[in-house]
């Protein structure tokens, strides 16, 4: 059941043009303006892009509006026309059917010059633009320029509008989409935002491919990202992470370096925690082999782990207080501060004493 | 389509029908012999292409003869139309109701001539909503109900057959009315306009009728066999 009637003017007109109908509308998008808690804009959307998608803002939209506005208008074809100095009935509303020659749709603009004729210019109005600029094309492809055409009129707008306040969406029902408004620009992919720039900077949410620029002050190359222009066996105190590998300082100089491969070369290392080499590791207060026994380099040093393992450091003294080995062999001179045992005997510097300390000959050095 | 009577719809059918005009200012009626020009200018859409949402106001173009009496700022302006064959006149049509926005007087050949352009009641809401004690939210048609009386209309009572889904109306803070009246209208995927009679109507986007093939006369009215009209189907 409508709300209005049918004005039917047939050939009463002047001068009539038609332009093809519409797509019939599939969808509708309806852009709160709001966003969610996550920062993502709240956009409502029923139907699909198959057809013509009718997007509406609004601050108070819900999914259930947009589904029953798709109810609504789902179907329905908008038919453009513009009839000259027609013969209208002046009891004809805005929202009337209307009949000229074959063609049918609504009056949605109405101009009356009030003389005795009351010619009248009623039209269903579109963008001048399709039938000037994209004569030849088909329907879908007309759409298709439209939409550009409609976002491309949008930048032309003066800085000053800009500036006051932008708030804008486009392409919704695609793949991609977009909203400009007044406190950020947003891409979204499949409803999600992958991109966007407001005053804090621009975030992605995603891929990036770059070939070439700057990320905090590292400078993109083809295949590597770098710091102070340091390169791959470069001389410059500065960070290279490449396709060769990593390498943090000037190779002439104190350098770390990483290959692709797998090879650390470094110079100048400090190492405050434990080394493990093949199992083996060294710690500043032992070197240890596995099972934590003291490191034998052959074979004769303790491997009991009471040795190294139970070694303190007292003093000055970086050297173990207790030390014990199998057969010990000094292929140069050995140097012995304190006293060292024989069987029962203690032998000093100047003195031999048995197992009850009893001193039994005294050493004189000649 | 404005209710007509049986005498409109019999001189309108007549092809040597015309046309008389007639517009009341300030309560005052003036006529052609003292109306030389006059136009009218009405749309749905914003920006020249379908969509929902908008609430456009219509325009008056008027030249007359400067009237003795003074017209206050602001004056109202009430058009109408009366079809007639020479001897019978039908009854007036409403053709809108303006407020002046400008006037010029001027001498046409030393005739005292007052240029007029209005617009009707719609341009009112671009005012900001005011502040009211009701409760909200409210449903929709609440809203409308209290924007129509803030500007001085009433509602058309097709607006209300098309408002079926009583949304929740959350206080307008910071909207203007016209804004208030674009989002709840875009909710029925309608257009806001002020009708030929001066009242507050949502026009839906697809609210024309269903197409017919009944039988018509060459001026496009509809031929009736006693009340029935006559449809035309392809064999």
């Amino acid at each position: 059941m409508s709300q209005y009637d049918i004005q039917n003017v047939l050939k009463q007109t002047e001068s009539l043009e038609i332009s093809s109908a519409f797509q019939p509308y599939s969808g509708v998008t309806i852009v709160t303006g709001e966003q969610n808690d996550q920062g993502e804009d709240i956009v409502y959307m029923a139907g699909d892009d198959s057809g013509r998608v009718l997007t509406i803002e609004n601050p108070w939209g819900t999914q259930a509006q947009a589904d029953n506005i798709l109810d609504q208008i789902r179907g329905f074809t908008y038919q453009p026309y513009s009839a000259g100095r027609a013969l209208v009935d002046p009891a004809a509303e805005l929202g009337d059917g209307i009949s000229v020659n074959d063609v049918y749709s609504g009056i949605y603009e109405m101009t009356k010059d009030y003389t005795p004729m009351l010619p009248t210019d009623v039209s269903a109005p579109q963008s001048e633009e399709i039938d000037h600029e994209y004569p030849f094309e088909s329907l879908e492809q007309r759409n298709i320029e439209r939409r550009f055409t409609s976002l491309e009129s949008e930048f032309r707008i003066n800085s000053q509008e800009i500036a006051a306040k932008v708030s804008e969406v486009g392409g919704q029902g695609n793949n991609v989409s977009w909203s400009l408004k007044s406190d950020a620009w947003r891409v979204f992919a499949n409803g999600s935002e992958v991109f966007r720039v407001d005053r804090y900077g621009a975030t992605v949410t995603g891929a990036i491919n770059a070939t070439s620029g700057q990320i905090g002050g590292f400078a993109i190359g083809s295949y590597a990202i770098s710091y102070n222009g340091l390169t791959w066996n470069g001389t410059k105190n500065g960070i290279y992470l490449g396709t060769s590998g990593i390498q943090l300082g000037n190779k002439n100089g104190s350098y770390f370096q990483a290959s692709s491969s797998g090879a650390v070369v470094a110079q100048n290392m400090t190492l405050t925690g434990t080394l493990t080499i093949g199992g083996q590791s060294i710690t500043a207060a032992a070197l240890r082999g596995g099972a934590q026994a003291a490191y034998s380099r052959s074979g004769g040093w303790d491997n009991t782990k009471t040795a190294w393992d139970n070694a303190t450091r007292s003093g000055t003294s970086s050297y173990p207080a207790t030390f014990k080995c199998g057969a010990l062999t000094a292929t140069s001179g050995l140097s012995i501060s304190g006293f060292f045992t024989w069987g029962n005997y203690t032998i000093g510097r100047t003195t031999i004493r048995d197992y009850n300390n009893v001193q039994r000959n005294v050493l004189s050095w000649q | 389509m404005l209710p007509t009577s049986l005498t409109y719809d019999t001189l309108i059918a007549d092809p040597a029908h015309y046309f008389n005009v007639k517009v009341v200012i300030n309560g005052v009626a003036y006529y052609r012999d003292t109306v030389s020009s006059m136009k009218t200018q009405s749309g749905l859409f914003a920006d020249g292409q379908p969509g929902v949402g908008a609430c456009i106001a219509s325009e008056i173009n008027l030249v007359m003869l400067a009237p003795a009496v003074s017209i206050p700022r602001m004056a109202e302006i009430q058009a109408y139309v009366q079809v007639t064959d020479g001897t019978n006149v039908s009854e007036w049509i409403p053709q809108g109701v303006y407020f002046i926005d400008t006037r010029e007087e001027t001498k046409d050949d030393g005739v005292p001539t007052l240029t007029i352009h209005g617009y009707d009641a719609m341009l009112k809401t671009e005012a900001m909503f005011p502040g009211v004690e009701s409760a909200f939210p409210m449903d929709d048609i609440d809203v409308v109900d209290m924007i129509a009386s803030f500007i001085g209309v009433t509602v058309d009572e097709r607006t209300e057959e098309a408002m079926t889904h009583a949304y929740q109306i959350s206080a307008p803070v910071d909207y203007t009315m016209r804004e208030v009246l674009s989002y709840i209208g875009a909710m029925y995927a309608g257009n806001w306009i002020i009708t030929q009679e001066g009242k507050l109507l949502l026009v839906t986007l697809n609210g024309i009728p269903e197409e017919t093939s009944l039988l018509t006369d060459e001026s496009g009215n509809v031929i009736t066999f006693g009340e029935d009209a006559i449809s035309i189907v392809a064999i």
